[in-house]
């Protein structure tokens, strides 16, 4: 769209807000916390589990719930396991009794990875850049996105409050962890064509037609608002069968 | 340092994995010792044999198959040329040093030419300097590359380990008596 220029759209199609391209927004995650459990070491598992454990979000909910330096909020994913053969063996550093041990599973543990919400951003975006073409001669695309003091703040307590709940469950040894996040690792984009009432601030209208070409509908992932911190393909597909319903419900009415 | 581990596990893991084909190439034909079957494409011959020698220390042959017959010493150097930084290689080949250096000292003689004791004993020294060095040292890396290429191996999935080709169904406790060891899948937890 940003490529498709006009007399009528001569800052890309559809793009009368300016808001095309802007508000790219990705979940942060890769941070948490771990621990390990004493006993049932003669219990183990088999097979393949078909999910991990989900704790949905439980920050900024109502007053209880309020977080003084960050808004929104984030979830955990993770499961238990036993550890395996890339453990410390503390009987022997090598030789045919440390082989014997690394064979056997080591503790069990627990790990809890937070997926946070990235607040909108109208500089968080994207823009052609005229300047380095590709090798089919387009324009490339420039990338300027990064996460900001709500997701920084976020992020520490995405990490001491996993260390908590393992702690208060009984867990010992834990520890937290963050090995850093760019985004798009999330592969959870989001934005640049945001929905909106008003065409001045927006691209889409709320069955994600441009506004100011109804015959055109856009419905991956960049009409959403706000990221929220859940994976969003179910609600990509959601929107997606509301907008084709309303695509043949227009067509019929010879509105399309 | 064991964040670092983990994620040098994870890449050899994927090393490992690259090279299967080549592996069960090397299993059929394994001799013990000298004339390699494979071209080294990191390390030169002296330091091959140096880390046949490690591979060898670290994970034994014992009732069952060792780091040898698994092929380990073909897939850390191939791994090394392939999967790390210039400056990771300039480091793993600094370190490569410390085994002739130790026994030259100890015992005036190269590493490979010690008896297995004094080889094991050398390694044990390295072992424990490890545990004293902040970041990157010798012992850690050469044990996370034989352990990881080790555990993926066909060897040891077959041998040492317990392969279930079809795992299907979660059955989240089972008594571990029932199948004896670890799973033969990644490196172990989630």
């Amino acid at each position: 769209m940003l490529n498709s220029k006009s007399d009528r759209f001569p800052n890309g199609f559809g793009n009368d807000s300016d808001q095309l391209g802007r508000n790219v927004m990705d979940h942060h995650f890769r941070l948490g916390a771990y621990g390990q459990l004493d006993g049932y070491e003669d219990q183990y598992f088999k097979g393949r589990r078909p999910n991990g454990i989900y704790i949905p979000r439980f920050q900024n909910l109502d007053a209880s719930t309020k977080r003084k330096d960050y808004i929104r909020g984030f979830g955990y994913q993770g499961g238990g396991g036993r550890e395996g053969w890339s453990r410390n063996i503390a009987e022997a550093d090598f030789g045919a009794g440390f082989k014997e041990a690394a064979a056997q599973p080591g503790n069990w543990t627990m790990g809890l990875m937070a997926f946070g919400e990235c607040l909108p951003y109208e500089d968080n975006r994207v823009t052609l850049n005229e300047s380095v073409k590709d090798k089919y001669g387009q324009p490339t695309l420039t990338m300027d996105v990064e996460w900001k003091e709500n997701e920084y703040n976020m992020r520490k307590e995405m990490m001491s409050a996993a260390a908590e709940m393992l702690d208060k469950a009984g867990f010992k040894n834990v520890e937290t962890y963050d090995r850093g996040c760019n985004p798009g690792l999330g592969i959870h984009e989001m934005g640049t064509a945001r929905m909106g009432r008003d065409p001045k601030t927006s691209v889409l209208n709320k069955y994600n037609q441009v506004h100011a070409a109804k015959n055109v509908f856009v419905t991956d992932g960049s009409f959403m608002t706000s990221a929220a911190c859940q994976n969003p393909s179910l609600t990509y597909m959601a929107f997606t069968a509301r907008a084709v319903d309303h695509a043949v419900k227009e067509l019929n009415k010879g509105n399309l | 340092m064991k964040r670092r581990d983990a994620i040098k596990t994870s890449v050899v893991v994927m090393g490992g994995a690259m090279t299967m084909g080549s592996l069960s190439a090397l299993l059929s034909g394994c001799s013990p010792e000298p004339s390699l079957s494979w071209t080294p494409v990191f390390f030169d011959k002296d330091q091959i044999a140096i880390i046949t020698r490690v591979a060898d220390l670290i994970i034994p042959k014992t009732d069952t198959p060792g780091a040898l017959d698994a092929g380990v010493v073909e897939v850390i150097d191939q791994a090394c040329k392939d999967l790390f930084s210039a400056e990771e290689q300039a480091q793993v080949q600094e370190g490569m040093k410390a085994f002739n250096a130790m026994s030259q000292s100890a015992h005036q003689k190269n590493y490979v030419d010690l008896k297995e004791e004094d080889q094991a004993a050398i390694l044990q020294k390295l072992a424990d300097e490890s545990k004293e060095t902040e970041g990157p040292h010798i012992f850690s890396f050469m044990k996370d590359m034989v352990v990881a290429s080790f555990f993926t191996s066909e060897a040891a999935a077959m041998n040492v380990l317990n392969y279930d080709p079809i795992p299907t169904r979660y059955e989240g406790c089972i008594e571990l008596s029932s199948v004896g060891s670890l799973w033969a899948e990644g490196s172990g937890s989630f």
